[in-house]
């Protein structure tokens, strides 16, 4: 977690344990199902409750943390139907991610920084340090989209909380480099129509086989 | 910054009460039914201390609630120029138009699939009566709500929860109110033939047509925006100009 210090105070300070915690998903310091204490917040965030309970609204409305009755808040831990409503969207907006990447490929700059964002998913890692992994992932699907340069696409893929699905889809590690080395050489083809088809078979065989790759990982959540 | 937090404290104490309404909060929703009134439009400056005044809140929460709706996609701040209900750049219509092409499909999809096990028939084909009435009318807000509500019939029933909250639907208005004026009529006929056809198919329960008619519809309506003149966007320099 982070120093007291590094939250700037040019963004509000709710606005700031927002991003935290949202970073931290990603990162692995907060996990889907774990329970938000306010005080143990305020006090690590060196912020007043009520400044706590504004941030634990917002990531509420945002969909990534669930209030519960009684019993304060806790980081959202989607159900195997929720988790098929995300991927049927993310779906139809990374096949358009991969459409318009391919389509501003010769842009300058943007082969280069494709090529180094794919490189690291091409060959399967059979023992990937989960957090490392989920890192050159957000960094592919963020290279992807910055070329792509569709402010709408990035707004719904980063609003759509899909790394609290992802984490807990256990893929072979060959298939899931051979659909990246497809994704990657339609893109880099320029091959619009490739790049779209092997984005969503990509998504698509997710949601196929969501009953055998989505897993609770975190058993402890259930008891709230 | 500590009276701030004080009084951020008790509003938010107050707001328990009533369903947890932080003063942000109230700024934000009053932002947002200006502009479902009409009384706000694209382009329009919103002058802080307006705000300040009006809504009875100090500056901090208005600071805070324009940089939410703006990180939403609904305010545009510039830092000379303070901030502006948000108009759109050619690029930025044409982007969002692409975007809404494919979320739009799929919600007309999930519809589908949903009415062919029977539920929401009835409450689609009344939407859909309820915007025909519009045909050979001009433009108004009743229009633009019975058109709201027949989109809104059609993300309810598909019953995608994550769709509901992906859809910049306060975004969509937008873009309506800001081109609204320069529909031909022309283009509002063939738009009109066009609910039609997506009507057709998702009550025939064939969810790839329905699919495809839905972006069929909003390709066109890209295409018809996209060859509007300069004057109808938001300049591209003023947009890059913003921070």
């Amino acid at each position: 977690m982070p120093e007291k210090g590094t939250q700037r105070r040019a963004v509000s300070s709710s606005e700031a344990i927002v991003r935290d915690i949202i970073r931290g998903l990603y990162e692995g310091r907060y996990v889907a199902g774990q329970r938000l204490v306010e005080p143990n917040l305020a006090e690590h965030y060196g912020v007043s409750r009520g400044t706590v309970r504004e941030a634990v609204n917002r990531l509420s409305a945002q969909g990534i943390v669930e209030a519960q009755h009684q019993r304060g808040a806790r980081i959202r831990q989607p159900s195997k139907s929720e988790a098929l409503n995300m991927l049927l969207i993310t779906e139809v907006i990374v096949g358009l991610a991969a459409r318009q990447a391919a389509a501003k490929i010769d842009l300058p700059g943007a082969r280069d920084s494709f090529e180094a964002a794919l490189a690291p998913l091409m060959t399967p890692q059979h023992a990937p340090d989960p957090l490392e992994f989920a890192r050159l992932r957000s960094r592919f699907y963020r290279a992807m989209t910055r070329i792509a340069d569709n402010r709408e696409l990035e707004r719904i893929l980063s609003n759509l909380q899909v790394h609290l699905v992802r984490n807990r889809l256990v893929i072979d590690p060959e298939r899931r480099a051979e659909a990246y080395r497809r994704i990657g050489a339609a893109v880099l083809g320029g091959d619009e129509d490739g790049a779209e088809a092997a984005a969503r078979a990509h998504v698509r065989s997710l949601i196929e086989r969501l009953d055998e790759v989505f897993v609770t990982p975190f058993p402890f959540a259930r008891d709230g | 910054m500590t009276e701030n937090r004080k009084r951020d404290e008790r509003t938010d104490q107050d707001a328990a009460r009533r369903r947890s309404k932080s003063s942000p909060d109230v700024v934000v929703d009053a932002i947002l039914s200006g502009i479902r009134s009409g009384w706000l439009v694209p382009g329009q400056r919103l002058v802080e201390a307006d705000l300040t005044h009006s809504l009875n809140v100090s500056r901090g929460p208005v600071r805070e609630a324009l940089k939410l709706l703006a990180a939403e996609g609904v305010v545009t701040l510039s830092q000379n120029r303070g901030a502006y209900v948000r108009a759109l750049t050619r690029k930025e219509v044409i982007d969002m138009l692409t975007v809404l092409e494919v979320i739009t499909g799929l919600t007309a999809k999930l519809a589908t699939y949903a009415m062919r096990r029977g539920g929401w028939r009835d409450a689609f084909r009344a939407a859909h009566e309820a915007l025909m009435v519009f045909r050979d009318q001009g433009d108004s807000v009743d229009f633009m709500e019975a058109r709201r509500h027949y989109y809104d019939v059609l993300l309810q029933a598909g019953g995608n929860e994550e769709l509901k909250r992906a859809m910049p639907l306060m975004q969509i208005h937008l873009l309506r109110l800001q081109f609204q004026q320069r529909v031909s009529q022309e283009d509002r006929a063939r738009q009109f033939k066009e609910y039609e056809r997506i009507t057709d198919a998702v009550l025939s329960g064939d969810a790839t047509r329905a699919e495809r008619m839905t972006r069929l519809h909003i390709r066109r309506t890209r295409m018809t925006l996209s060859r509007l003149p300069e004057a109808a966007f938001l300049r591209g320099d003023r947009e890059r100009s913003v921070a």
